[in-house]
């Protein structure tokens, strides 16, 4: 035991006290919350400019007031509010409930839009491809952002014939840009035009357009907390749940999970293959046998993959709390975390260590971490469902397939939808008896590679080392 | 404690259809200096790990310090691997105590600074191994090895990669250790080492052990077939003698090897006839020569039957 302490002791220090891993304790978080960051970072520093747009109306009746609502939103943009934020008048108080929450969702993903569009007419008598090219040349030397084509027919194009699909359909307007395939602006343009045909073509039927924006009104599904009875008696609902919270949150909570996972197994790859290659593994063996070496070892990453837990979930509590959003913590997933953890940390790094010990090289050990890595991360191909619909049967047998586990689970757990127990119960059960196969598997292969010199074993040579009787093979 | 340090008796290892080590009967004595001498690839390293109970023998019973050998390893013995064995990472303080307390000597500090400033490494005590030089590591790598008292030291090419004056540091520290009563088995190529140094030395040549005993016992078992002469000035060396199969010039001495069955007594009187001889030695064959003869590629030509035989 004392010897199993020391070994363990080492390999934490080995782990933990590295320059490489106060890096990656950094690195991680600012690599993952950078894929959301940075684009809004980066959005940030962008100028808003204005985006002249050329309007070629051939209905004559649409210009006017596309103008208008181009105008509107100029008006709504943020730095147009920033700056008419001191005299506080309606336009900000115009903004309903929905479009803030639309606009905050958008600011979170990174789309926000920023530049104002200040539309031009051209007239569209003996409007030709020569001023067609005029136009894209403009575009090209940046004089221009984009034109915009309104066919004459938009407004009055009439079929009675409504078995044909193509009759569906108004006549295309053109919009030409050199990014004319996903631009803000074209969205914002087919929105808006499509809009102000609508309004146009009721009032032609008889309709007034009053009646259609009456008649359009709509009201939001909230997404709203349960009712529970308190310990007074009293009946309250919980807190309405956070949308952007509750899709981020439980994926968070997952990343942080494989972080953990990766921070931990990677050194013991990386620690094995050295032992292993300067014939360490030699004199650690004339000391302890391979099962104290391998169980040391585990003990020290395990100790290591906590301390990485406690620093980060240390870290997102305190920062939580900071920012005001201390209620929004998931508690009750934290115990459970820690228990998918170590469980995790021990079956990945054993297998880790298995692998380490059957190559010579970390370039041979590549090929054989592939499909270990897909295993682990096939929640992360599926997190968005998961999200959305935790109990899925989807979620619930991944949650019961172990190397998905460990992800799946605290996934679920963190989206505060209610698992049952048995499930719970039963993932941790399963987890517990691969790791233990997993871990006795390892310990097979281990002690036998790490005195293999010379050429790497064939697959089937490491199934041998699996099958044999480990007290009468270690060689 | 047992006569012997180390017993082994009747020892066989295979691996898969090549076999390391054919019975082997070895008795090491407590307290002396063993050599290993052998080819590489002879079943060397394989006996080293069977004695430090990394390696199970298939057959054949290992008793090391009056142990037979189980699962557990021994903490009173000590291992000096081939080459490395050290964690690159570490400052060398660190990885002496570390090795001390795997061997359960917790008490380590004394230990570590006496030998520091035994080997003259004094000052190395905070430096990372991956900052020392080829020599400066192999020093470490010994004293990893003796830091926590072993009552036998297994030493795997000790003397590789150091320079004459390091080498001889090493051999007094190695004396210094066998003078506390430490059993000391080491390998190595360098056979003038073994010959000054060992009391006994064993080889094993394709498994099977075939040298064992002190080395003026092991020479007395090769006829002597060289002679180193000195002719008189002015007189020179026929250029054939009969039951001589080649003459070497060296400077001052000539040295003559002697035909199988030749006897030196015949060549004495002949060149005592034919010429003033003033310098007649019959030279005892060195380890390096017998080495040469059992593992040189004329010898393993001629061993083929015996060994198919066996």
């Amino acid at each position: 035991m004392q010897k199993i302490l020391t070994i363990a002791r080492r390999e934490y220090q080995a782990m933990v006290a590295t320059k490489a891993f106060a890096i990656g304790l950094a690195m991680m978080p600012i690599l993952m919350l950078g894929g959301t960051w940075i684009p809004g970072l980066l959005k940030g520093m962008e100028k808003s400019e204005d985006r002249r747009i050329a309007v070629i109306d051939g209905t004559g009746q649409l210009l006017g007031p596309l103008k208008m609502i181009a105008e509107r939103r100029n008006q709504m943009l943020p730095s147009a509010m920033e700056q008419s934020s001191s005299d506080k008048d309606g336009s900000s108080k115009e903004l309903s409930k929905n479009e803030q929450e639309d606009r905050d969702a958008r600011k979170a993903m990174g789309l926000e839009e920023i530049h104002r569009y200040v539309l031009e007419e051209v007239s569209p008598e003996g409007f030709d491809d020569e001023q067609r090219l005029a136009l894209s040349d403009k575009i090209r030397n940046n004089e221009l952002y984009a034109f915009i084509e309104i066919p004459a027919d938009v407004l009055t194009a009439a079929n009675m014939d409504l078995t044909s699909p193509a009759a569906l359909q108004l006549p295309p307007i053109k919009y030409f840009a050199q990014d004319a395939a996903l631009a803000d602006a074209k969205r914002w343009a087919e929105a808006s035009l499509n809009q102000l045909i609508k309004a146009n073509r009721l009032s032609a039927a008889g309709v007034q357009p009053q009646v259609l924006l009456e008649l359009e009104r709509k009201s939001a599904v909230l997404g709203s907390g349960l009712f529970s009875r308190d310990e007074n008696g009293v009946i309250t609902s919980e807190e309405k749940p956070n949308e952007l919270a509750s899709i981020f949150l439980p994926m968070g909570i997952m990343m942080l999970m494989f972080m953990i996972v990766m921070m931990s197994a990677q050194p013991m790859l990386e620690s094995v293959l050295e032992e292993k290659t300067l014939r360490i593994s030699e004199v650690l063996l004339g000391s302890a046998n391979a099962n104290q070496l391998m169980t040391g070892k585990l003990l020290g990453n395990v100790a290591g993959s906590l301390t990485v837990f406690v620093l980060y979930a240390g870290g997102a509590i305190a920062m939580a709390s900071w920012k005001g959003f201390a209620d929004s913590i998931p508690f009750h997933v934290l115990p459970w975390f820690v228990v998918y953890q170590i469980l995790a940390v021990l079956l990945f790094s054993s297998i880790f260590m298995a692998i380490a010990a059957s190559v010579s090289q970390l370039r041979e050990a590549q090929s054989l971490l592939l499909p270990v890595w897909m295993v682990m991360l096939l929640p992360m191909f599926v997190w968005f469902n998961v999200v959305r619909e935790p109990n899925s049967t989807l979620a619930t047998v991944l949650s019961f397939f172990p190397p998905s586990t460990p992800l799946m689970m605290t996934l679920r757990l963190a989206t505060g939808a209610i698992i049952p127990l048995w499930q719970i119960a039963l993932s941790v059960v399963l987890l517990i008896a691969a790791t233990a196969v997993g871990v006795i598997a390892a310990a097979r292969i281990y002690r036998i590679g790490i005195l293999w010199q010379g050429k790497t074993p064939k697959i089937t040579e490491l199934l041998v080392w699996l099958i044999r009787n480990p007290t009468t093979a270690r060689n | 404690m047992a006569d012997n340090a180390v017993e082994l008796s009747g020892v066989t290892k295979t691996f898969g259809m090549h076999t390391a080590v054919r019975d082997l009967e070895l008795a090491i004595p407590a307290g002396s200096i063993y050599g290993f001498i052998g080819p590489n690839g002879s079943g060397k390293t394989t006996t080293i790990r069977m004695i430090l109970r990394i390696f199970f023998p298939d057959r054949g019973r290992i008793t090391v310090l009056g142990q037979p050998t189980g699962e557990c390893a021994d903490d009173r013995v000590g291992y000096l691997p081939e080459e490395r064995g050290l964690y690159r990472k570490m400052k060398v303080n660190d990885l002496l105590r570390y090795y001390a307390r795997l061997k359960g000597f917790r008490n380590c500090e004394g230990e570590i600074q006496y030998w520091l400033g035994r080997l003259g490494a004094s000052d190395w005590g905070n430096r990372k191994i991956e900052s020392l030089s080829k020599g400066m590591t192999q020093k470490v790598q010994f004293m990893s090895a003796v830091i926590a008292r072993p009552q036998l030291l297994i030493l795997d090419e000790p003397f590789s990669g150091l320079d004459p004056v390091n080498l001889e540091l090493l051999r007094e520290a190695i004396q210094e250790v066998r003078s506390r009563g430490t059993t000391i088995i080491f390998s190595t190529h360098e056979m003038d080492v073994a010959e000054r140094m060992c009391e006994r030395v064993f080889m094993i040549h394709n498994g099977n052990k075939v040298l064992d005993g002190t080395v003026s016992e092991i020479q007395r078992q090769f006829p002597a077939d060289e002679v180193k002469i000195r002719l008189a000035e002015g007189q020179s060396v026929p250029s054939s003698i009969p039951g001589v199969v080649s003459i070497e010039d060296r400077g001052a001495f000539h040295h003559l090897k002697l035909d199988n069955g030749s006897l030196a007594d015949s060549l004495l009187k002949r060149l005592a006839n034919e010429s003033r001889l003033e310098h007649f030695e019959l030279l005892r064959p060195s380890l390096h020569n017998i080495f040469i003869r059992i593992a040189g590629p004329i010898a393993e030509s001629t061993q083929k039957p015996v060994e198919q035989a066996s």
